[in-house]
């Protein structure tokens, strides 16, 4: 059964986030460092349940401004980790930072009241986003779009010299982290881990394996993200009658999975132009 | 400085023994009424505290020391603690709270069930109780049930202060009935009369044929009485049928699943069939799902304690039964 009305918010909210989230994906997989949104996310998360505990209402400016802070914090120590030491991946850094985050909500939660947000912040609550959050998060990401038009060129130089650790990398480095920050910080709330995840990395998945540059993957990666969404919040909406339809954050990220797993068994026997002329 | 610490320790060890029974139970509410009986012979704790949702505990290791030495374990039973009750009484290896075991009771004993499934009841039905809903004790009839049933089992246990617990659950009972009724109708009327004619659905129009004002919980929510409402869980099925409230939907599809879009979409069109004026939710859930449909419906989001605890108003039984039936007849 398809009832306009009740997915009209989740459907604004996915048209606003999602592409954002495709180009920061594209730059994200070429440095190969793809856990880190749930990283930042996760650093948000444990601000939140700290700030849960100290009695700080969920859905609430003050809340928000709590998930932006700690998503700058974790975009902060995730840049400082990128140094190498020795053998250890990056990757291997943000994972700790990952899970260090995860544990210590946990306990953070012991001292708070609401105990389901860590569900939620995973699940995701992007079926019930008001009005006044789309039109705030509409803002946001508007301002973080003309700030990404005007930075694009110098994250793609810094995308493609990753071995550079002058003072202009490691600045560009910073902001770059730190606009996701605030990217997932804003989303996180809405669509939860697993769907900013989603948004991040699969549409760029897709857009990598068809194109050679940048510029041509956001094309593609773009409308992708679109069409991902709008068609798992269409399942989320028709399958199963009885249960009234699948979770839409699970299902938004199943059905960009199936799109992932296609276009991998389509990309094997159909080859692009340039590897056709080579 | 060390005689201070040993002198402390004798003291706290001297005010233990004074209390003949230790009592855990799984919620505060049965904390609370376990607490109102028992006096200065119990000492309670509750496994679940703070805003937390009684189907799931993240047992801590505190919670099987805790049991280790208890003599009364009191679950509010019906399966609600199905998910951590056999865990805890085997982590405390303590025998005396076995289930079946003098030291263990469930508070549901005697109470009419709601909801008990007919047929067999499979996973695929949500977190389904079999033996009926538990949530039980938002009707006060059922709380003074409660009352007794401990009373009874810490005579059993602590013999010497039997007509002490009986006492105490007689006087719970009464404070309840007065709260309810108002001191006027029970004490004209009695309690039991009472009592039949709100289950019969007709205590108003018996309290004014004898002559008397009826006041209390049932005074504030009879204007409310026919209203539909809608739910986020079965929490507050019990509580609806007492106070004569038709709950005609939950945001649940099923006990235990978050709502899903198809299902929002049913709740919004019978909010307006039904012309259902609020929705009614515990406070341990999300209220986005709640906030939504209410908005859409042009109705209220209530969110009420479910629990002794859940707000600061929500002292003991009393208390948390006026913070609920003050919340609910204000938006009805």
């Amino acid at each position: 059964m398809f009832d306009w009305l009740t997915i009209q918010n989740a459907t604004l909210a996915s048209l606003i986030m999602s592409p954002l989230h495709a180009a920061f994906g594209l730059h994200i997989i070429r440095r190969g460092v793809i856990f880190i949104d749930l990283a930042v996310a996760q650093v948000a998360a444990l601000g939140m349940a700290i700030a849960l505990a100290r009695g700080v209402e969920p859905n609430t400016d003050q809340m928000y401004f709590v998930a932006v802070a700690s998503a700058l914090v974790g975009a902060f120590v995730v840049s400082l980790t990128r140094f190498k030491l020795g053998k250890v991946p990056h990757e291997a850094m943000i994972g700790v930072v990952f899970v260090v985050g995860s544990a210590a909500s946990i306990i953070a939660l012991q001292y708070g009241a609401h105990g389901d947000v860590l569900q939620s912040l995973l699940d995701g609550q992007i079926l019930f986003v008001s009005e006044a959050e789309v039109v705030r998060d509409a803002w946001i990401y508007g301002v973080m779009a003309v700030a990404t038009v005007f930075l694009w060129k110098s994250f793609s130089w810094r995308t493609d010299s990753n071995e550079d650790k002058g003072l202009k990398a490691t600045l560009l480095d910073f902001v770059f982290y730190s606009m996701i920050g605030v990217i997932v910080a804003s989303s996180v709330q809405v669509a939860g881990v697993l769907v900013v995840f989603t948004w991040l990395v699969m549409p760029a998945v897709i857009a990598t394996t068809w194109t050679r540059t940048i510029n041509r993957a956001l094309f593609v990666a773009i409308p992708l993200a679109w069409i991902g969404s709008m068609l798992g919040l269409y399942v989320s909406m028709t399958a199963d009658d009885s249960l009234g339809g699948w979770s839409p954050g699970a299902t938004i990220v199943v059905v960009f999975g199936a799109l992932v797993f296609i276009n991998y068994i389509v990309r094997l026997f159909i080859k692009t132009p340039a590897e056709n002329s080579a | 400085m060390k005689r201070t610490a040993i002198f402390l320790s004798f003291a706290a060890l001297a005010s233990c023994a004074l209390a003949n029974l230790d009592v855990i139970t799984t919620t505060t509410d049965l904390a609370a009424i376990a607490k109102s009986d028992g006096g200065a012979n119990v000492k309670v704790d509750s496994i679940v505290k703070g805003v937390r949702d009684p189907h799931f505990i993240d047992a801590k290791p505190g919670d099987m020391s805790k049991l280790r030495g208890a003599d009364l374990f009191i679950a509010v039973g019906l399966d609600l603690e199905v998910g951590y009750e056999k865990s805890l009484i085997q982590g405390s290896r303590n025998t005396k709270i076995a289930i079946g075991r003098a030291g263990h009771l469930y508070a549901s004993t005697g109470v009419s069930v709601l909801e008990k499934a007919a047929g067999t009841v499979s996973r695929a039905d949500g977190d389904v109780h079999p033996n009926g809903n538990p949530h039980y004790w938002l009707d006060p009839y059922n709380a003074r049930t409660i009352a007794q049933n401990m009373a009874a089992r810490m005579g059993q246990l602590d013999p010497a202060n039997k007509s002490a617990y009986q006492a105490r659950a007689d006087a719970f009972e009464k404070s309840v009935d007065v709260a309810m009724f108002g001191a006027a109708a029970v004490g004209a009327i009695g309690a039991d009369k009472l009592w039949a004619w709100s289950s019969a659905g007709n205590l108003a129009s018996q309290v004014r044929a004898a002559g008397q004002p009826l006041g209390g919980w049932s005074a504030k929510m009879e204007p409310g009485r026919g209203k539909a409402i809608v739910t986020y869980h079965k929490s507050w099925n019990y509580f609806a049928k007492r106070f004569g409230l038709r709950v005609v939907a939950q945001l649940e599809p099923k006990p235990g699943i978050p709502p899903t879009p198809g299902h929002i979409a049913n709740v919004v069109r019978t909010m307006g069939a039904e012309k259902v004026g609020i929705v009614l939710q515990e406070p341990f859930y999300s209220t986005r799902s709640g906030q939504t449909v209410a908005t859409r419906s042009n109705a209220k989001l209530v969110v009420a304690p479910l629990s002794v605890g859940h707000t600061s108003a929500a002292k003991d039984y009393v208390s948390l039964m006026d913070t609920v039936v003050g919340l609910v007849s204000k938006a009805l």
